[in-house]
C-alpha cells in the first residue's frame, strides 16, 4: 500500500486520520509543521501529502510551494486540507501546486475517494 | 402694484362726468324750451308783421288789380328755397271766377309785385296732407277776410315730404295761412309767407346758441372746478387709505410695516387701527411659528443626525456579529472535528470487534455530530452573506454534470421517506457561468427541504432555460407533493431562523438557515427564488439564475460599510455643510464617516465607537473644540484616537499642545485631508505575530487579525517566535505565557534585548493565573493582558485597532 505523509499540526486529527488512514491499510508519516513536513518528505518519499493549510512558522501553502520547487519530490500528489469550507480555498490550493482539496472536519469516505484518485493518477 | 391715487381719479373722472352730463343735459332742456318758446315769440312777431304786410298786400290787390280774382285752390306749391333772394319767384295759382290760371303771367307779376311791396316771399299753395306739415299755432287769431278769401289765423309749419323737409334745412320754418274761400268753411289753399321765418327759424337758432355758447364755459368751468374739488377731496380721503394699502402690500411683502399712525375717529381711523392691531397678532403668530419651526428643524436635524448615528451603530454592531459568528463557528468546528472523527473510528473499531450493540449509539453521537456541523456551516455561509464577505467564485460548468452529481447526493435523503426524485431536464440543456459551489448548495437545500416535508411523494427537479429581459436564464424548480404551507407560513418562509413553526423544528429537525443562505445566494448571484404553495398538497420553490451571472460591482456603500468597524472617522462640527464636504470626500476614498453636530454629542460617540480619527472643529456652542480635545486626551480609552482639528482658527500652539495629531485650517484642503486621514488610519493594518501553543487559540487570533486586515505570522512557541522575528520585526506581538521550549516571559526578555524589540507592543492573552509579581512585571513590558479563558474579542479588536492607530501605540 501506498504511504502517505500527514501534516496535521492539531493532534487530535492528526491522531485520528492517521489511525483511519492505517486502518485502511496505508503506511502513515505523520508531520506537525510546514518544515517537518518537507523533511520528511524528502526523506520517506510519500505517494501522496494530505496537507493542513493552517499551519505555525511556514504554512500548508507555503510548504506546498516549495515541495512543488523541489524536483526530487515531482511525482508527489498533494491533497490540501481546510478548515474552511470555502468555495475560494478550493482555487486557493489548486494554484499553490495541490492537486486535489477536501474540508476539515474529514468525511473519510470523501476522503478516501479523493485519496485512490489521487493514487491511480500517480506516475 | 396699485396705483396710487388712481380710486381719486376714477372717482374725480365719474363724478365729473355725472356733473357735465347732468348740466349738458339740464341746458339741452333749457335750450329746448327756449328754442320753443322763441319761435312761438318769433312767430307772433312775424305774423304780426305779415298780418300788417298782408293787410296791404291785400288792398294793393284790390286797388291795382280789382276784378273777378280769388286765390284759389292751386297746385302744391314750389319754393325756390331758402337760398332765393326775397321778391323771388312766387308761384301761385289764381283763379278768375272757377277757372285757375296756372302760370297766368298776370298773377305772378301780381304776386311778385306783392312780394317785392311787402318784401315777402309769397306764395300761395295747398296743405292738405296734414301728416307732412308740422304745424305751430302762431297765436295770431285774426281772422281775416279779403273779397273772396279769408285768411285765416296764420300758422307756422315745417312742412316734409316723405319725411324730408322740402326747403332748405331745420330753419325752414314756413309760416302760412289757409286760405278758405269767403263765407263757406272749405279751405282752399294756404297763403305761404317762406322768406321771413328762415331768419327768424336762424335768430332763434342763434339765440338758443348763443345761450348754449354762453352756458358752456360756464358748465366747463363748474365741471372742472367740481372736479378738482372732487379730486382733492378724494385724495384727502383716500390719504389714509393709501397708507393702509401701502402697509399692507409691504406686510404682503413679507416685511414688518411701521404702525399705520392714522388717529381720525372716522371709519379710516377704526380701518387702521384694526389694521395695526391685527399686524401686531400676525407678526407675533410669525415670531411664534417661526421659533416653532426652527425648533421642530432642529428637533428634526437632531434626530436625523441620531438615526444616521444609530444606523453606523447598528451597522458597526451587525458587522461584529458577523464577525463573531464567523469566528465562533470557527471555534466550534474543531472539537467537533474530534467528536465527529472519534465516533467515526470507534464505530469502525466496533464493528472490527464485533461490539455491534454499541454501533447505533455511536452512530447517533457521529449523527448529532454531522447535523450541529451543518448548523454551523450554515451560521458561517449565512454570516459571512451578511458581512459582506461572501465573495463569488464564478466558473461555466455542464449544468447535467452538476445536477447528476446533486441527484446522487440527495438520493439517499429521498429514499428516507419513501419518496421518488424525478428529474425533468432536456439533454440539450447545456451549461451555465455561476458559483458551482453555491449553486449546488441551493439546489441541495432545497431538495433535502422537499424530501424532509413529503412522505411517500414525489419530489420532481425541472430545469429549464428562458429568455427574458434580453437575457438568458435558468429556472430550476423544485416541487414537492408534500405537507405544502398556508399564507402565513409562506410569509415567514425566508426569514433566518424561523421554521414554519416552532413544532415543524422540532418534528422535521433543520437548522432553519437552508432556505434562508440558498435565497442569499441567489440573490448574491443576481437571480432570485419564489415559492408557491398549498397547504396539503404541495410547494414548488423555483430558482431562478442568469445564465450568465454577473459578479457584482461593490458598490460605495458596501464599501463604505466594509470599511465602517475597521476606520470610522469621526466629524465633530457644529456646521452641516462642513459634514457634508467631509463625508463626500472622504466616502468617495471608502472612509466612514461619523456625524457629532456638538462637543458634547462627539465625546460620546467617541466612547462608544473608538473612531480610527477625530476630526475636530473649535467654535462650537456649548463645549468648544479645546474642550473637547482636553476631555479626548484626558480620557484613557480615547487618548489614543488621532484627532485632526479642523478649524478656521489658526492656532496650531494650542491645538498640538493639548495633544492635537495634525492641525488643518478651514477652508480644508479635500487632498490634503485625505492624506492626513489616511496616514492616521493606517490602512490596510500592520504585521502581526501570534506566539501560542494552542493551535484553537491561535487560528482564532489569526481570524480576529485578519478580519481588522492584518497580516499574521503564527510561532507556536517562543523559540519559533524568535524565528520569526528574525525575518523582520512585527507591529504587533500577542503572545501567549505558558508554552513549551520557550515561555512568554522568556520571550519578552528576549524580544527586549533585540534592537527594536522594545518599541513592539506586545498584548498577552493567557490562561494563566498570574501572581502579583508576574503582573507588575507584564505591566510595565506589555500594553495589556488578557484573560483567554473570558476573551471578549470586541474588546481585544478595539485594543488592536487602538495599537495599530495610536501614536503613542509602542508605549507600555
Amino acid at each position: 500500500m501506498a504511504k502517505i505523509l500527514l501534516v496535521e499540526d492539531n493532534e487530535l486529527n492528526r491522531d485520528m486520520l492517521s489511525r483511519r488512514l492505517t486502518r485502511r491499510g496505508y503506511t502513515v508519516v505523520v508531520a506537525e509543521d510546514g518544515e517537518q513536513a518537507l523533511e520528511l518528505a524528502r526523506a520517506e518519499r510519500p505517494e501522496l501529502v494530505l496537507m493542513d493549510m493552517s499551519l505555525p512558522g511556514i504554512d500548508g501553502w507555503e510548504a506546498t510551494r516549495r515541495l512543488r520547487a523541489d524536483p526530487d519530490l515531482a511525482g508527489v500528489r498533494v491533497i490540501a486540507l481546510t478548515a474552511h469550507a470555502m468555495s475560494g480555498d478550493r482555487e486557493r490550493a489548486l494554484e499553490a501546486g495541490c492537486d486535489d482539496y477536501d474540508t476539515k472536519p474529514v468525511e473519510m469516505e470523501r476522503l478516501l475517494q479523493k485519496i485512490v484518485t489521487q493514487l491511480g493518477a500517480t506516475r | 402694484m396699485v396705483k396710487t391715487g388712481s380710486i381719486a381719479t376714477k372717482v374725480a373722472l365719474v363724478v365729473s362726468a355725472v356733473v357735465i352730463g347732468a348740466l349738458a343735459l339740464t341746458g339741452w332742456f333749457a335750450l329746448k324750451r327756449s328754442d320753443a318758446e322763441l319761435v312761438q315769440l318769433q312767430l307772433n312777431q312775424a305774423s304780426q308783421q305779415l298780418t300788417i304786410k298782408l293787410g296791404i298786400a291785400q288792398r294793393i290787390l284790390e286797388e291795382r288789380f280789382p276784378g273777378p280774382w280769388r286765390l284759389g285752390p292751386a297746385a302744391p306749391v314750389a319754393f325756390a328755397g331758402a337760398g332765393d333772394a326775397p321778391g323771388g319767384t312766387l308761384t301761385a295759382q289764381l283763379f278768375k271766377g272757377d277757372e285757375p290760371i296756372l302760370g297766368n303771367p298776370e298773377v305772378s307779376a301780381l304776386l311778385v309785385e306783392l312780394s317785392r311791396l311787402t318784401g315777402t316771399r309769397l306764395g300761395i299753395g295747398q296743405r292738405v296732407d296734414s301728416d307732412h306739415v308740422l304745424r305751430l299755432a302762431t297765436g295770431d287769431t285774426t281772422t281775416r277776410t279779403a273779397g273772396a278769401l279769408t285768411l285765416m289765423p296764420p300758422q307756422a309749419a315745417l312742412v316734409f315730404t316723405d319725411g324730408n323737409p322740402i326747403v332748405g334745412g331745420e330753419e325752414d320754418w314756413t309760416l302760412y295761412w289757409p286760405v278758405r274761400a269767403t263765407g263757406t268753411d272749405s279751405i282752399i289753399g294756404v297763403l305761404d309767407a317762406a322768406t321771413p321765418y328762415a331768419p327768424f327759424a336762424a335768430a332763434a337758432t342763434a339765440a338758443s346758441r348763443q345761450v348754449a355758447e354762453g352756458l358752456l364755459p360756464l358748465v366747463i368751468l363748474i365741471a372742472l372746478g367740481s372736479s378738482l374739488v372732487l379730486f382733492m377731496l378724494t385724495r384727502r380721503m383716500l390719504r389714509p387709505l393709501r397708507a393702509i394699502h401701502t402697509a399692507v402690500s409691504r406686510l404682503g411683502e413679507g416685511e414688518w410695516p411701521q404702525e399705520v399712525k392714522i388717529r381720525s375717529r372716522d371709519e379710516v381711523g377704526a380701518l387702521a387701527g384694526a389694521f395695526n392691531r391685527m399686524a401686531a397678532d400676525l407678526r407675533q403668530t410669525v415670531v411664534t411659528i417661526e421659533d416653532k419651526v426652527r425648533l421642530r428643524t432642529r428637533e428634526l436635524e437632531e434626530s436625523n443626525a441620531a438615526l444616521g448615528q444609530a444606523r453606523e451603530t447598528a451597522d458597526v454592531a451587525n458587522k461584529a456579529k458577523s464577525r463573531f459568528l464567523a469566528n465562533m463557528s470557527h471555534e466550534l468546528r474543531t472539537p467537533l472535528n474530534a467528536i465527529i472523527g472519534y465516533s467515526e473510528i470507534l464505530e469502525e473499531e466496533a464493528q472490527e470487534r464485533s461490539l455491534d450493540d454499541l454501533v447505533p449509539d455511536l452512530r447517533k453521537i457521529h449523527g448529532a455530530g454531522r447535523h450541529l456541523l451543518q448548523l454551523i456551516n450554515d451560521i458561517l455561509d449565512l454570516s459571512k452573506v451578511e458581512a459582506g464577505r461572501m465573495d463569488l467564485y464564478l466558473e461555466t460548468f455542464a449544468l447535467r454534470g452538476m445536477l447528476d452529481d446533486v441527484v446522487s447526493t440527495i438520493q439517499p435523503l429521498v429514499a428516507q421517506k419513501d419518496n421518488k426524485l424525478v428529474v425533468d431536464c432536456p439533454e440539450d440543456i447545456g451549461s451555465i457561468h455561476a458559483d458551482l459551489t453555491k449553486l449546488r448548495q441551493s439546489l441541495f437545500n432545497l431538495l433535502s427541504n422537499a424530501s424532509k416535508f413529503t412522505e411517500r411523494g414525489t419530489v420532481t427537479l425541472r430545469v429549464r432555460t428562458a429568455h427574458d429581459d434580453g437575457r438568458k436564464w435558468v429556472r430550476l424548480a423544485v416541487q414537492d407533493s408534500g405537507i405544502g404551507m398556508t399564507p402565513e407560513q409562506l410569509a415567514r418562509l425566508f426569514q433566518p431562523f424561523t421554521q414554519a413553526d416552532a413544532s415543524t423544528t422540532r418534528k422535521y429537525g433543520g437548522t432553519g438557515l437552508g432556505l434562508t443562505i440558498t435565497k442569499r445566494f441567489a440573490e448574491l448571484m443576481g437571480g432570485s427564488i419564489t415559492v408557491e404553495s398549498t397547504p396539503g398538497q404541495g410547494s414548488t420553490f423555483t430558482l431562478i439564475l442568469p445564465a450568465e451571472v454577473v459578479a457584482k460591482p461593490v458598490t460605495s456603500d458596501h464599501v463604505a460599510l466594509m470599511a465602517g468597524p475597521k476606520g470610522l472617522v469621526l466629524v465633530i462640527d457644529d456646521d452641516p455643510a462642513m459634514h457634508d464636504m467631509v463625508r463626500r470626500t472622504l466616502e468617495k476614498e471608502g472612509i466612514a464617516v461619523i456625524p457629532a453636530l456638538s462637543g458634547e454629542e462627539g465625546l460620546e460617540l467617541a466612547r462608544q465607537l473608538k473612531p480610527a480619527v477625530i476630526t475636530l472643529d473649535v467654535m462650537m456652542p456649548g463645549s468648544d473644540g479645546w474642550n473637547v480635545l482636553r476631555a479626548l486626551k484626558a480620557d484613557p480609552e480615547l487618548a489614543g484616537i488621532p484627532v485632526v482639528m479642523l478649524t478656521i482658527i489658526d492656532d496650531k500652539n494650542m491645538g498640538y499642545s493639548l495633544g492635537a495629531s495634525e492641525y488643518l485650517t478651514k477652508p480644508v484642503d479635500r487632498e490634503r485631508l485625505i492624506r492626513v486621514i489616511r496616514r492616521f488610519r493606517h490602512e490596510g493594518g500592520g504585521r502581526a505575530l501570534v506566539v501560542d501553543d494552542d493551535e484553537a487559540a491561535r487560528d482564532r487570533m489569526r481570524e480576529l487579525l485578519r478580519g481588522e486586515s492584518w497580516e499574521v505570522t503564527e510561532a507556536k512557541n517562543g523559540v519559533e517566535g524568535l524565528e520569526a522575528l528574525a525575518r523582520g520585526m512585527p507591529d504587533l506581538i500577542l503572545l501567549d505565557l505558558m508554552m513549551p521550549e520557550m515561555n512568554g516571559f522568556e520571550f519578552l526578555a528576549a524580544l527586549h534585548a533585540r534592537e527594536g524589540g522594545q518599541q513592539v507592543p506586545v498584548v498577552v492573552v493567557t490562561a494563566h493565573d498570574l501572581t502579583p509579581a508576574e503582573r507588575e512585571h507584564l505591566s510595565i513590558h506589555v500594553v495589556r493582558v488578557f484573560d483567554k479563558d473570558h476573551l471578549d474579542s470586541e474588546v481585544l479588536v478595539a485594543e488592536l485597532r487602538r495599537l495599530l492607530d495610536g501614536p503613542s501605540g509602542g508605549e507600555g
